[in-house]
């Protein structure tokens, strides 16, 4: 079920509406929003719903054994045996053909026959998420910083909650628990807010998003090898813009339909592009994920107290691990590896730390450059496979070929898609604000045309989020 | 579940995370609604968005077709120019001529 779809939208009203009619009892509450988020996952493929509830079970247990053990190696064992069971489910899952696949080319290249047989599983979706959701769980209960739930529907409806199920945020326990256990306020509920992030994240994907995939990205990252230097960077900031609105887009509609349930999850990104380092990128991009590789992967690892070299070293681990959990292939660790290298040069250069002081031209400059590193690292995440890639960045050289994609229909999409990240970084809430003055019915029949507007506007059919996929 | 008060929250990894927390929430000083409002506001949407998004909803709540509408005509024509205009801007022609351009004066 896609969110700007009018089977989620039906969805989405008969929940809201049972929900809030069982406020009064928070077991009903969880009850009814634990069923909604198994339907909703069940609509893609129902048998992965055992999957979810194993999951859920599995983390569950956990963090009661935790948090009833004493003795420090008993529970660092059981939070080991709860990350290798949330691990070997989405190695088995995500990761199985691709080990097969690798060794198979690497058996080839020895001049080895024998190839292991292939298999075909289905990957099923927001397992990357759900899991990571799970590991935190375990290992917050393990730190003490949260107490285990003793109520199993609390971690069923953690781990299931639909609004996030899919593509995220990565919600933290301790940020989602004691809203479930809270009854709901029905005299405090972020409605404006909810429903501008609603149509902002509905106009990002169904009209820029779309257009940009169907009108040019796909078409140039399909084959780069005809197309032409302009063309290939047309398309590359086409991606970078067409990655930001889709993923950002899903966030902003799981936030607002999460407010209005009641429930507050916190912002996943913060205008990126706007960035002024590969640091500065990585705190506003996807940013659930990357303060979860920062506290559950590079911290633990040792971060950076155990000198520069051991520091760097825990930046690449992070960041290739980070690469390869977008997808099981090669070119997804060479993204990640070329975002670690930043990080490492950024912070051998000590980048990073000056940027406050810059002049305003060096912001600017370094604003550029930060946007056209993280482009260039987009070509190998979105091409096929390397081959593509190096023929993309080969074509930059292709003064041959005819210009396409230049048109100001394309390069107005592109500055639209660009100038979310340099408006006021309140502009949600400010706009909010000034909605939430009109009366009730105002507010709502503006909503209303303006998502008919927004559906009309983009191209026919909506192809599926990118994040998906992960 | 709440939190356990005697547990410290700003500890090891978990420091960080707790000094970014504010920022990240979006409703901090933002205005809330009431259930009755939020009722009002998605039953206006709903009826707004389906009697102008459903073709057969728009025809029945107006018992007229849109070629009945006094000045179709006009509304149709301004239809196609919107259309021809967006076909000027999606072309590549102009863009084309440009590079060809670039080329010609690249390549002596």
């Amino acid at each position: 079920m896609l969110f700007p779809t009018l089977d989620f939208g039906l969805f989405f009203l008969i929940v809201f509406a049972i929900a809030w009619s069982v406020r009064g009892s928070p077991t009903g509450r969880k009850s009814v929003l634990i069923v909604a988020s198994y339907i909703f996952y069940g609509y893609w493929d129902w048998r992965f719903c055992f999957l979810l509830g194993f999951s859920s079970l599995a983390n569950y247990t956990a963090g009661l054994w935790i948090d009833r053990l004493g003795d420090a190696r008993q529970r660092k064992l059981v939070l080991i045996v709860a990350v290798v069971i949330n691990l070997g489910l989405l190695a088995y899952f995500k990761y199985t053909g691709f080990f097969i696949e690798s060794l198979n080319d690497a058996a080839y290249s020895l001049g080895l026959e024998r190839e292991l047989p292939f298999l075909e599983i289905i990957l099923p979706v927001g397992i990357s998420f759900f899991t990571f959701q799970g590991i935190s769980y375990v290992a917050d209960v393990y730190r003490r910083v949260i107490p285990a739930s003793r109520s199993v529907l609390n971690v069923l409806l953690y781990i299931s909650f639909f609004p996030q199920l899919v593509a995220g945020p990565i919600v933290r326990a301790q940020i989602f628990m004691p809203q479930i256990e809270k009854p709901a306020d029905p005299n405090r509920i972020f409605a404006s807010i909810g429903i501008t992030l609603i149509l902002i994240g509905m106009f990002k994907k169904v009209v820029i998003a779309n257009y940009l995939a169907t009108e040019m990205v796909d078409n140039v990252f399909f084959d780069p090898f005809f197309y032409g230097p302009i063309d290939l960077l047309l398309a590359v900031y086409g991606y970078a813009i067409q990655i930001y609105c889709d993923f950002s887009a899903y966030s902003d509609i799981a936030i607002g339909v999460a407010l209005l349930l009641g429930f507050r999850f916190q912002k996943n990104f913060n205008q990126p592009y706007r960035a002024q380092s590969i640091q500065d990128f990585w705190r506003r991009w996807h940013i659930s994920l990357s303060s979860w590789l920062r506290d559950y992967l590079y911290i633990p690892l040792g971060g950076s107290r155990a000198g520069p070299l051991r520091t760097r070293l825990n930046l690449m681990i992070t960041m290739l691990l980070g690469g390869i959990w977008h997808g099981a292939a090669w070119t997804f660790l060479f993204w990640g590896l070329l975002h670690g290298l930043g990080l490492v040069v950024e912070r051998m250069l000590g980048w990073g730390r000056s940027a406050a002081r810059r002049p305003a031209w060096q912001k600017v400059l370094a604003t550029v450059l930060v946007f056209h590193f993280v482009c260039l690292a987009w070509i190998f995440f979105r091409s096929e496979d390397f081959a593509t890639a190096l023929t993309y960045l080969g074509g930059f050289a292709n003064f041959s070929a005819p210009v396409e994609f230049a048109t100001p229909f394309i390069i107005g999409l592109l500055l639209v898609g660009l100038s979310f990240h340099f408006v006021p970084h309140d502009t949600v809430e400010r706009t909010a604000s000034v909605v939430r003055r009109l009366p009730p019915v105002a507010q709502g029949a503006l909503g209303g045309l303006l998502l008919v507007v927004i559906d009309a506007l983009g191209p026919e059919g909506i192809a599926p989020f990118i994040y998906f996929q992960f | 579940m709440s939190i356990d008060p005697n547990i410290d929250p700003n500890i090891g990894a978990n420091a960080a995370f707790q000094r970014h927390r504010n920022e990240l929430d979006i409703t901090v000083g933002a205005p809330s609604q009431r259930l009755s409002v939020v009722v009002a506001i998605l039953i206006s949407g709903v009826v707004v968005a389906a009697v102008f998004g459903s073709g057969a909803m728009r025809d029945w709540a107006f018992e007229l077709t849109l070629d009945a509408i006094p000045g179709a005509e006009l509304v149709f024509a301004a239809a196609d120019t919107w259309h021809r205009w967006m076909d000027w801007l999606g072309a590549p022609d102009v863009f084309d001529a440009i590079h060809a351009w670039i080329e010609r004066w690249r390549l002596g």
